[in-house]
């Protein structure tokens, strides 16, 4: 009986411990705020743009509204004198860490984007003779993970305490589906997968905090840039789909 | 005065470290660049395109930096101060000091021939001296390159190099 209660308060303190340590990263990746931008390097396309299309419906709410953070495993090597503990962490992306609704940066990317490559004009109210365009993202997800581990050494009168953590690349993950009509009839009704998978950069850096700006950072890069490529592939799609009309 | 030495040999440990800081610019050859593997590289370059090699002075001034001969290359820059190169040779070797205020008052003086050098070395000076006086403006910078991309549409070098420097000051603010 005495040894029950002690191991369900050992258990109940390291379920709390663990709580604690994902509600600690969390909170401290989430005082980030980063850029959700990428640089529009297409060739302006010389082309006829009489056609008029107008964004008629979207719908960008599958992106997660916070930044949310979920311990995946972690490991502790509890010797005599050398101590290892080792914590993975899966974090996914919200939009309180962008500094702009994720929404208005997509309609802005494909407003310039249109406006280099696409062989059309986007309007805001279609003409009888206009296309009408309908975006719905059914998957709006950058995950990645983050390592910490610290490392504790007890010499006799003495200790020494070594912590890392690491980030590890974000990945991407974007499913939309996108519909342009002209009139009734469908001119295009096409799903895109974009997996855009994104190292981070290299940092010497020991500042804990610069280091979890560039994590939070480099997802945000991670969204942008599977953003610009699936915005891209969509306007290629519309070229298409107005000259075979 | 024991203490004062041990001081004093702290203080020029100290600053030889500093000057062996990693330069945080590498100028390069329009053939070197045109072989780098992008998807990997982080580092900020800063092309020598065209006839940018034809110049003595520039050519001169690529080796000596890619020497790392920075006492040479001044010596030699004081003699050629009447060269029409000699200010963005100036600049390139000031960016190497990290003297960035200096390196943006020869990038000024640098005459139209080079415009390409100049633009580019403008918004990079203007991103250092800003992100030194805590003035960092993400979205200026980033519509900066933009402007530049889109004045150079067919350099596909430059859009690889201005991708790399939107990386940089997207996490060095």
């Amino acid at each position: 009986m005495k040894y029950g209660r002690f191991t369900l308060v050992l258990t109940l303190s390291l379920f709390l411990i663990s709580c604690s340590e994902s509600k600690m990263l969390m909170k401290s990746l989430r005082e980030n705020r980063v850029p959700v931008d990428y640089l529009h390097d297409s060739k302006i396309a010389d082309c006829d743009r009489s056609d008029g299309i107008a964004l008629t419906a979207f719908d960008g709410h599958a992106f997660d509204t916070d930044l949310s953070v979920t311990k995946i495993n972690g490991e502790v090597f509890p010797f005599l004198f050398y101590n290892y503990i080792e914590k993975n962490f899966a974090v996914k992306l919200g939009q309180m860490s962008l500094d702009r609704d994720y929404s208005d940066f997509f309609k802005e990317s494909f407003a310039i984007e249109s406006g280099r490559t696409g062989c059309y004009s986007l309007v805001d109210e279609p003409a009888e003779n206009d296309y009408t365009l309908e975006i719905v993202y059914d998957t709006c997800i950058t995950v990645s993970k983050y390592h910490q581990n610290t490392t504790i050494i007890f010499l006799i009168f003495t200790y020494s305490i070594y912590s890392q953590e690491v980030g590890f690349p974000a990945q991407t993950d974007l499913s939309v589906h996108v519909t342009l009509r002209k009139g009734d009839e469908i001119i295009l009704d096409n799903k895109y997968f974009i997996n855009k998978t994104l190292p981070p950069i290299p940092s010497d850096n020991m500042n804990i905090n610069k280091m979890r700006f560039d994590f939070v950072s480099n997802m945000a890069e991670s969204l942008s840039l599977g953003t610009k490529e699936c915005i891209e592939q969509i306007i290629d799609d519309i070229n298409s789909g107005i000259r075979k009309n | 005065m024991k203490y004062v030495k041990i001081y004093l040999v702290i203080l020029g440990l100290t600053g030889l470290f500093m000057s062996c800081a990693p330069a945080k610019y590498f100028v390069e050859t329009e053939d070197v660049l045109s072989q780098i593997d992008w998807e990997r590289n982080v580092l900020n370059y800063i092309p020598l395109m065209g006839d940018d090699l034809h110049s003595d002075v520039l050519y001169a001034t690529y080796q000596l930096l890619k020497s790392k001969k920075y006492s040479q290359l001044n010596l030699y820059l004081s003699t050629v101060q009447n060269s029409p190169d000699y200010y963005p040779a100036k600049a390139l070797y000031c960016i190497a000091k990290s003297k960035y205020t200096d390196a943006l008052e020869y990038t000024d003086k640098i005459k139209e021939n080079r415009i390409l050098l100049k633009q580019l070395l403008s918004i990079d000076l203007n991103y250092e001296l800003s992100r030194m006086a805590g003035e960092y403006n993400y979205k200026k910078f980033l519509q900066d390159y933009q402007n530049l991309t889109d004045e150079y549409p067919d350099n596909d070098i430059l859009k690889k190099i201005i991708a790399v420097r939107i990386r940089y000051v997207r996490y060095n603010n």
